[in-house]
């Protein structure tokens, strides 16, 4: 008796187990991110900071009207799938996608997209709205439309790539920033799975709008502490995608597996900035003479192992510069010549004395210049010294000026700096956003005050008013030719000089996946973070 | 009890002195998180959201030093250690609740095993003098205690992890382990565990086993034991009820500061082995200048190492009556 009852006992639980099992089915085609960081609490919430919320947020539960590529400006459907400026670029139409339904069953509408702009704007969760947008209402089921002021085309990207929530839920909650949102509900083609420190896990979406996609079933992300605990776990396979600022990929990674494959595409620009409110960085045959004498493709072989290069003088990316600028005016192109800057130099004024020092337009000594760089960074800090010992082949004296952070952007910001290594501060799908941030009026600040962006404090009526014909028309021919009228400026005054390309660091192992992006296909910009371009990485690759 | 009373305010003020130094040291450290922040994305961040990180992580503080002194204290006294920078918004007292038992198993349990195996090899060294293993036992300790564990870590790491793949290169758990304490998760724990713990056993073993030997020979060489032998007593009660109990006595002492630094973990074993301990997260605090995250990490390290000093003080007052009448505290 007693024995039967063990056995059935035994039966029963053997029976519960293997039900456990099978319901606990494992994904067959994980997809698996190694990070280089911790994450911090549980929170689903796009409306927090991007260092706040999880890695899948963006990239895989909710979606944005359209994707924009940053490298190429190609707009890509998702939730939106048809938009156009009026005559006067004051009012966007955009037309929404039927059938698409929230992954809790209930049904998509414009009316989402109308509920998630305005409650952007009523808790003050976005700069959208100060950009003098005026009013957005869905007219029907799946029509949109976006009021504004003045013209403002290039506002599209940001109303683009806003994350858009379902009205059913986010009505309900009345303190957006500190809502965690565990149970996030989204139309994107991942449902969260499982948190933990050591994992995060979320499985495909069996209602997803799109058929065919995605092609894995799940996507685990991993946690590690730094850039060599994540490098190893790829070159192990126990990664497929890792986002690493190696010194060298090719040797670090790429050399050492058939199946390790790196994609670096340029998407910005490290400069070295002039303060053009200082003599003689205000004289602009001062800044061009010695351009001419920093030797930009030594700096990139220096810092960047080769593996990036020496920019491009009118400091547009090379994927922008197909689009939007093919050709380059050919005298201003700058070559790397220390006799013929050595000789500009001098016909400018800069006379040298006898023991072969440079001397200013009042006959004295140019002082020692500070080449401002972050304390640490042995890239910039390589760069730096590089221009330093090109300088000092000119007769100029210069030291590299290493600074904790804080002391580095704020020298940037308030204009005390003499030069600076940095970066684009302005990225976007086209040249615009760099020249807007960095030249335009808007963005800068006497001496002594924060300046927003323009770190050179280098403005000009011919660049301004060729941002603004810009910004005011949505004609792509229109655009081009003012875009072309700001850059060659730009390229004449010389108030920076783009020193080498930047990039962004995906590492892949395709041992068990294709389909990563390349540069024969760059479906996106190839970052890893929490962004909306994130999610053509996860529904675009396959299992072998 | 005026011994332990002394001992137990003593022990008040140092965690008082401990505090209060743990509020000034990290605002002397130059730089501030969010630029630490800024500075580990450069340029991936948009600078408009500076000022609203500020407010965000309470930084935008305009009350007195003192103020900010006093409402550390009382907010201290209440439990309430803030919110950790790198890890927003997570409570610093969740993240000590999540990381604290994996040190705590871990380098606690080494630093136990390690005491165990060091003494006992120490205590064999010693009684079998004259036999071969025994007189080589304190050179072969000399050598793995002054081999620096860091480095060691990385050989294990290298080889049995990265090489021939025996063991997880990081971590303290497989990404999903199963339910918490089940087989599975037992397993993976161990496995995980496994190369940290032997680094540490390895290398701190090896200082046991000499401060037992020294201890044992000096003991021996006492009368008492002399008088012991000569009586005739078998050499396990000579070992058991009169060598042991007073060799033990100053190895306690190192043992009660071991277990003190416990909760510090070894911080260069957790960061080579990724392990998600106190260590591991008080050297990413300070990178990223995460001062609540610090300060709490610190405090514990404090706490426990005073505490543990405490209770050794209380056990030395069972174990040797002298210390009880004031005679050799």
């Amino acid at each position: 008796m007693k024995r039967t009852a063990v056995l059935s006992t035994l039966a029963l639980l053997t029976a519960a187990l293997t039900v456990t099992t099978a319901q606990a089915a494992e994904p067959q085609h994980p997809f698996t991110v190694v990070r280089t960081l911790q994450w911090g609490s549980f929170n689903l919430n796009p409306f927090t900071p991007n260092d706040q919320h999880l890695p899948p947020t963006l990239s895989a539960i909710y979606e944005t009207l359209f994707f924009v590529n940053n490298l190429n400006g190609k707009v890509t459907n998702v939730l939106g799938t048809k938009y156009r400026w009026s005559k006067d670029n004051l009012t966007l139409t955009v037309n929404t996608r039927d059938g698409v339904k929230w992954n809790d069953g209930k049904a998509f509408s414009a009316n989402d997209v109308e509920f998630t702009f305005n409650y952007l704007k009523k808790h003050n969760l976005s700069s959208i709205w100060s950009s003098g947008l005026t009013s957005v209402t869905a007219t029907n089921d799946n029509t949109v439309v976006f009021k504004f002021k003045e013209p403002n085309a290039p506002i599209f990207p940001f109303i683009a790539t806003q994350a858009i929530v379902p009205e059913h839920i986010w009505s309900k909650v009345q303190n957006p920033t500190q809502e965690t949102n565990q149970k996030a509900v989204g139309t994107g083609p991942f449902i969260f799975d499982s948190y933990s420190q050591q994992a995060l896990r979320v499985l495909k979406n069996p209602n997803y709008w799109m058929k065919d996609k995605p092609y894995i079933d799940a996507i685990v992300w991993l946690p590690t502490n730094g850039n060599d605990a994540a490098l190893l776990k790829m070159l192990k396979a126990e990664g497929d995608f890792s986002y690493i600022g190696l010194t060298d990929p090719r040797a670090q990674y790429a050399s050492k597996g058939k199946n390790n494959t790196y994609w670096w595409p340029v998407n910005s620009t490290n400069f070295l900035y002039f303060n053009n409110a200082k003599a003689p960085f205000s004289d602009v045959a001062f800044r061009r003479a010695i351009a001419q004498g920093i030797n930009t493709d030594e700096a990139a072989l220096k810092a960047y192992a080769g593996v990036l290069k020496g920019a491009d003088v009118s400091a547009v990316i090379p994927a922008q510069k197909k689009v939007w600028f093919p050709t380059t005016p050919g005298d201003l192109d700058l070559k790397f010549d220390p006799a013929a800057a050595d000789r500009a130099l001098t016909a400018a004024g800069y006379k040298k004395d006898s023991n072969g020092r440079r001397l200013g337009k009042d006959g004295k000594p140019l002082p020692t210049f500070r080449i401002l760089v972050g304390a640490g960074w042995t890239d910039y800090i390589t760069l730096a010294q590089v221009v330093s010992d090109n300088l000092e082949v000119l007769g100029i004296n210069s030291t590299v000026d290493q600074q904790a952070f804080s002391g580095y952007i704020t020298e940037f910001q308030t204009g005390t700096y003499d030069m600076g290594v940095s970066w684009s501060w302005g990225t976007g799908p086209s040249p615009y956003y760099l020249f807007y941030q960095s030249f335009h009026p808007n963005n800068t600040a006497p001496v002594g005050q924060t300046s927003p962006s323009n770190l050179t404090r280098y403005t000009n009526p011919v660049v301004t008013k060729a941002l603004d014909e810009f910004r005011a028309t949505s004609n792509a021919a229109a655009q081009k030719k003012a875009l072309a009228t700001a850059v060659t400026q730009v390229m004449k005054d010389l108030p920076w000089l783009p020193l080498t390309d930047r990039s962004q660091f995906g590492i892949f192992n395709t041992t068990r996946f294709t389909n990563f992006p390349s540069d024969k296909n760059p479906y996106y910009d190839g970052n890893v973070d929490d962004q909306a371009g994130t999610r053509l990485l996860f529904l675009n690759v396959k299992p072998r | 009890m005026p011994y332990l009373l002394r001992k137990f305010l003593f022990l008040l003020f140092t965690l008082w002195v401990a505090v209060t130094l743990n509020f000034i040291l990290p605002r002397l450290v130059p730089g501030d998180p969010i630029g630490a922040m800024l500075a580990k994305y450069q340029g991936r961040f948009t600078l408009d959201s500076i000022d609203a990180l500020r407010v965000a992580y309470g930084l935008d503080d305009k009350s007195t030093p003192i103020q900010q002194y006093l409402t550390y204290l009382w907010k201290l006294l209440h439990g309430d250690l803030g919110r950790s920078i790198s890890l927003y918004p997570t409570p610093v007292s969740e993240v000590l609740a999540t990381i604290a038992p994996y040190t705590i198993g871990l380098v606690g349990f080494s630093t136990v095993m390690a005491f165990l195996i060091g003494s006992a090899m120490g205590v064999y060294s010693a009684w079998r003098m004259g036999d071969l293993i025994a007189d080589n036992l304190p050179m072969l300790a000399l050598f793995l205690n002054s081999m620096p564990y860091f480095w060691l870590a990385l050989l294990l790491l290298f080889f049995l992890a990265y090489k021939f793949s025996f063991f997880p290169l990081s971590g303290a758990l497989d990404p999903f382990p199963g339910a918490a304490f089940s087989l599975g998760w037992w397993k993976s724990l161990l496995w995980h565990g496994a190369l940290p713990a032997l680094t540490i056993v390895v290398t701190s073993a090896g200082g046991w086993l000499l401060t037992m030997r020294n201890n044992v020979i000096s003991v021996m060489s006492e009368d008492y034991v002399a008088f012991a032998r000569a009586k005739g007593l078998p050499n396990g009660r000579i070992l058991g009820r009169y060598v042991l109990r007073n060799a033990l006595i100053p190895s306690f002492t190192g043992f009660g500061m071991a277990l003190g630094f416990v909760v510090g973990g070894s911080v260069l074993v957790e960061v080579v082995f990724s392990y998600p301990g106190l260590g591991l997260y008080l050297n990413n605090a300070v990178y990223a200048l995460d001062y609540p995250l610090m300060q709490a990490i610190f405090l514990m390290i404090a706490a426990a190492v005073l505490i543990a000093n405490f209770v050794v003080d209380l056990l030395y007052s069972v174990l040797d009556p002298r210390v009880r009448d004031g005679g050799a505290a």
